[in-house]
């Protein structure tokens, strides 16, 4: 009746979305499953997956990944938490001025980004230049094309997916317990271990997933500030398109890596602060 | 912890002191590259250096003037902009019908419509790129337009129904009340409150799509390449000096969308 | 003709029951208040006659045509809201032209029409303002001429004054009622405030839990409430369990402490039957000198409160001294009445005409 009436306009409302949406993004996505399982002429194959699983290049570089993704997410983490934490700390009028300088490298192109540690990092960039000037030492540390460079490029992207969750965690404690705690003795290093810390944990939690779970899928740091060490599967993703047109192989890791990701998200939504990180992750 | 007012004798403590050294640092690590492209983009030819040497503005001759950079530029522009409107066309009525909307399935609607974010770019560039090569359309324009349109609706979608959770029901209510129809009402009530989130919607989404580079570089073509694309290729393979007069723009650009989109936070 | 009639109407949310059954007429140039706490069903009443919300059962006839299956918008209603709901992007004469312009009315007629209606809402020269400039009080005149200009049949308005402070509602109570009498527009206004209802209502509904509790004119609701509910919501009421002992011309009741008391006659007549007796506050008096009056309790005074024009003196009648416990008189303030000091013993006394029998649940049948 009339309900029905108002209901069926704001489906309309809807559809070009979820008719664009369906074609220009569901079907690209069956498509990458289809292909994994299918030979580049079309026969049906498992062999993707076999090859992948008995590959030596593939199992390392899962590994990398991992590997990579855990020490970023860390090295974020000890990073964020005190940039949050000073945020979390100041008058909202300053912590506003503050968070620009948070939002203005968050919104700035991550080719930018990598081009500016390129010349800093690089053997005769601007660190090692400086390093140089001291007595006794003719050449800096490596910092480029490894997994130094990759650690730096990946933590300098990630540290605003961090504060945002852990800040609003903090955000949202209360006031009164600090006081409390402080009234009845406790020194402020107490207080944080004991109730800022364990009370933060949820933003620490769904900020640290999000990181992982971004970093899994990486591709554009590995590929510009890492060696071949270095290699991630979004890479092995990329070299199998590109360069040997194994779209097989191609699909098949994506597939791989899509499960792990979907995963992952399945477990952040479960972490208290999980739901709503995945409000504004992104 | 809302910012509390500081107690007796908490300001000089050495904790204090290492959260506050901590915390800059980690603001001067974020803000380095912004920085740092700036004075290197009126740099020389030569080296790529920072600080630079000398001080000349051959580096923005180079890029506005070499063709391939601009040709790159406009491609980047042409295709932001109409990915932007297209998310917009697509996006608000979307959201529209996921916060005002009362039918069955509608929470799996909005599921649906937000799924992008949850897969990595990766799959979505490969997936596109396979998809489009079945097309045929791999490296035109039109496909880049149509795959960053998918790209961006999401967060219009997201800010859209941020903004019309601040536009008052009952103001609805009010003109269907009054005779309007579903369509007077959007049109005439509900858009014009939203302008502002849409405004700042519509901001960040082409900067998304200006910056984005995985999808770019997947379906691209070698006659066709965005902005950023070129400069991924550029730093890869032979890192030009000129990266540094782009980069500078690109912060300048990444700085001037967050001003506005701030100083329309402050108008609504 | 009603204007409004509803024809066993109810709305149900799976169990719950937000409106039962419902049959009702509204005539035409009535201003009826739908009347109760929150959750008693009358912003749902409200909303289904607006079309917001569909029935569950039933239908809704407007000016004798059946809407039930009518969208909101073609339903000719006008209605004003508690937050005014006034467009704040566009003037207060686009504002008040808005219903005019979906009706695609002629520009010379839409601005002659709210040229009237912003003079008869006493506000001829805030036409090219926005909402924020105005005070509250402005914009809620503003959202009711824009109610009115397209001469709607009837007139919703959903506790339209909640926002505003005391003093400022009760002159729009008052301009509401002058608006009402002008033009005479079916009104039909939600409110929770009993004051407000009394004050402004030709009929008032009184609903509680999705059920009408009572319906009729001010004075009869006030004067002849049918129970417990009634009784206790409109006004102020002093309860006693008592007893019937035998009906009449007056109802002969003995209290739970054994005093013997007469109300007024009641359809509760059966004796030995538990209920509950009432008298408000303006009909008992602290008898003084020789005053001689049906009934009579003893007490001793709590205290005395000073509300402006009138005095509330709390007696404890042996219940115990709390305020639900307390017996409550209600007088005039005048300058030169003997105060009564906390702690002094008093005799009560009121009429039997003055003191309803009410039964322990439910409601008495329509007098």
């Amino acid at each position: 009746m009339l309900e029905a009436r108002q209901m069926r306009i704001t489906i309309l409302f809807g559809l070009p979305a979820l008719v664009f949406m369906a074609i220009i993004f569901l079907y690209p996505i069956l498509g990458v499953f289809n292909q994994s399982l299918h030979t580049i002429d079309g026969l049906f194959t498992w062999e993707g997956y076999v090859e992948l699983w008995g590959s030596r290049l593939f199992s390392k570089v899962l590994l990398n990944t991992f590997e990579i993704s855990f020490e970023a997410t860390v090295l974020t983490l000890l990073l964020a938490y005190p940039i949050a934490y000073y945020l979390a700390k100041q008058e909202p009028r300053a912590r506003a001025f503050l968070m620009v300088l948070i939002l203005l490298p968050f919104w700035t192109s991550i080719l930018v980004k990598s081009f500016a540690f390129t010349v800093v990092l690089g053997e005769h960039g601007t660190i090692n230049s400086l390093i140089t000037l001291l007595p006794g030492i003719d050449r800096g540390p490596k910092m480029l094309f490894n997994r130094m460079g990759v650690m730096i490029g990946l933590t300098h992207f990630f540290i605003p997916f961090m504060v945002f969750p852990i800040l609003t965690s903090l955000l949202a404690q209360n006031p009164d317990l600090a006081k409390a705690a402080q009234l009845m003795g406790s020194g402020p290093v107490r207080i944080f271990t004991r109730i800022t810390l364990p009370l933060s944990m949820p933003g620490v939690m769904a900020g640290s997933l999000l990181v992982f779970i971004i970093s899994l899928g990486f591709f554009i740091t590995p590929a510009l500030l890492g060696g071949r060490k270095d290699l991630m599967m979004a890479n092995l993703v990329d070299f199998y398109t590109r360069e040997t047109l194994n779209w097989t192989l191609a699909s098949s890791i994506s597939v791989i890596l899509l499960v792990l990701s979907l995963f992952l998200i399945f477990l952040l939504s479960r972490v208290p602060g999980g739901k709503s990180v995945l409000g504004e992750g992104n | 912890m809302a910012a509390v007012e500081k107690p007796v004798g908490s300001a000089g403590s050495p904790a204090a002191i290492f959260l506050k050294v901590t915390a800059w640092f980690g603001f001067l690590f974020l803000l380095m590259p912004s920085f740092i492209v700036v004075p290197m983009s009126f740099g020389n030819q030569y080296e790529m250096v920072f600080p630079p040497d000398s001080f000349s503005t051959y580096l923005y001759e180079q890029f506005f003037f070499q063709s391939n950079w601009m040709d790159a530029t406009f491609l980047s522009f042409r295709v932001a902009i109409s990915s932007t409107i297209l998310a917009l066309v697509l996006g608000v009525p979307a959201a529209y019908s996921i916060v005002r909307g009362t039918y069955p399935g509608k929470r799996y609607v909005a599921m649906f419509l937000m799924s992008p974010i949850l897969v990595p770019i990766i799959v979505i560039a490969l997936g596109l790129y396979l998809y489009f090569a079945s097309l045929g359309i791999v490296g035109t324009e039109i496909g880049l337009i149509f795959a960053h349109t998918m790209f961006t609706t999401p967060f219009v979608i997201v800010t859209s129904m941020a903004g019309l959770r601040h536009v008052d029901q009952s103001l609805e209510t009010a003109a269907t009340i009054m005779g309007a129809g579903v369509m007077q009402t959007f049109f005439k009530v509900t858009l014009p409150l939203l302008k502002p989130a849409m405004f700042a919607g519509a901001l960040f989404a082409f900067l998304m799509s200006f910056d984005e580079v995985v999808i770019a570089y997947f379906i691209a073509d070698t006659g066709r390449m965005t902005l950023p694309v070129k400069m991924f290729n550029s730093i890869q393979w032979e890192i030009s000096p000129v990266l540094a007069a782009v980069s500078a723009l690109l912060t300048v650009l990444s700085l001037f969308v967050c001003v506005l989109a701030a100083s329309f936070q402050k108008k609504s | 003709m009603a204007m409004v009639r509803l024809d066993k109407l109810s709305k149900n949310y799976g169990d719950v029951v937000a409106l039962a059954e419902v049959d009702l007429e509204v005539e035409e140039g009535e201003f009826m208040t739908l009347l109760g706490p929150s959750g008693s069903g009358k912003t749902t009443m409200l909303n289904l006659i607006a079309g917001m919300i569909a029935p569950t059962s039933g239908q809704i006839f407007i000016d004798g045509r059946d809407v039930s299956t009518v969208p909101p918008n073609k339903r000719g209603l006008g209605m004003v809201f508690q937050n005014y709901a006034l467009m704040p992007h566009m003037t207060i004469f686009e504002n008040i032209a808005f219903p005019l312009r979906v009706r695609k009315t002629a520009n010379d007629v839409v601005k002659r029409e709210v040229g009237r209606v912003l003079d008869l809402i006493q506000l001829p020269h805030v036409a090219d303002r926005k909402p924020r400039e105005l005070s509250g009080g402005q914009q809620q005149r503003i959202a009711l001429a824009r109610a009115i200009v397209y001469n709607p049949s009837i007139i919703l308005m959903d506790e339209p004054l909640g926002a505003l402070d005391k003093k400022l509602r009760e002159t729009m109570q008052l301009e509401l009622k002058r608006i009402h009498t002008e033009l005479g527009i079916t009104m039909l206004y939600v409110t929770h405030d009993q004051e407000e209802a009394l004050t402004m209502s030709d009929r008032i509904i009184l609903l509680s839990d999705g059920q009408i509790e009572q319906m009729g004119e001010p004075d009869h609701l006030y004067f002849n409430p049918n129970g417990l509910f009634s009784a206790d919501f409109l006004g102020d009421s002093n309860m006693l369990d008592a007893t019937v002992e035998s009906g009449g011309e007056t109802t002969s009741v003995k209290t739970a402490e054994g005093l013997a008391l007469i109300a007024k006659a009641s359809a509760i007549s059966e004796p030995g039957r538990s209920v509950k007796v009432m008298v408000r506050p303006e009909n008992v008096s602290i008898r003084r000198s020789e005053e001689s009056f049906d009934n009579a309790m003893q007490g001793k005074v709590i205290d005395s409160i000073i509300l402006g024009g009138v005095v509330k003196h709390y007696i404890d009648i042996g219940r115990g001294t709390a305020e639900e416990q307390a017996m409550v008189v209600e007088e005039l303030n005048r300058p030169g009445r003997t105060s009564i000091r906390p702690g002094v013993e008093v005799t009560l006394g009121w009429n039997a005409s003055d003191m309803h029998v009410l039964p322990l649940e439910g409601r008495l049948p329509d007098a």
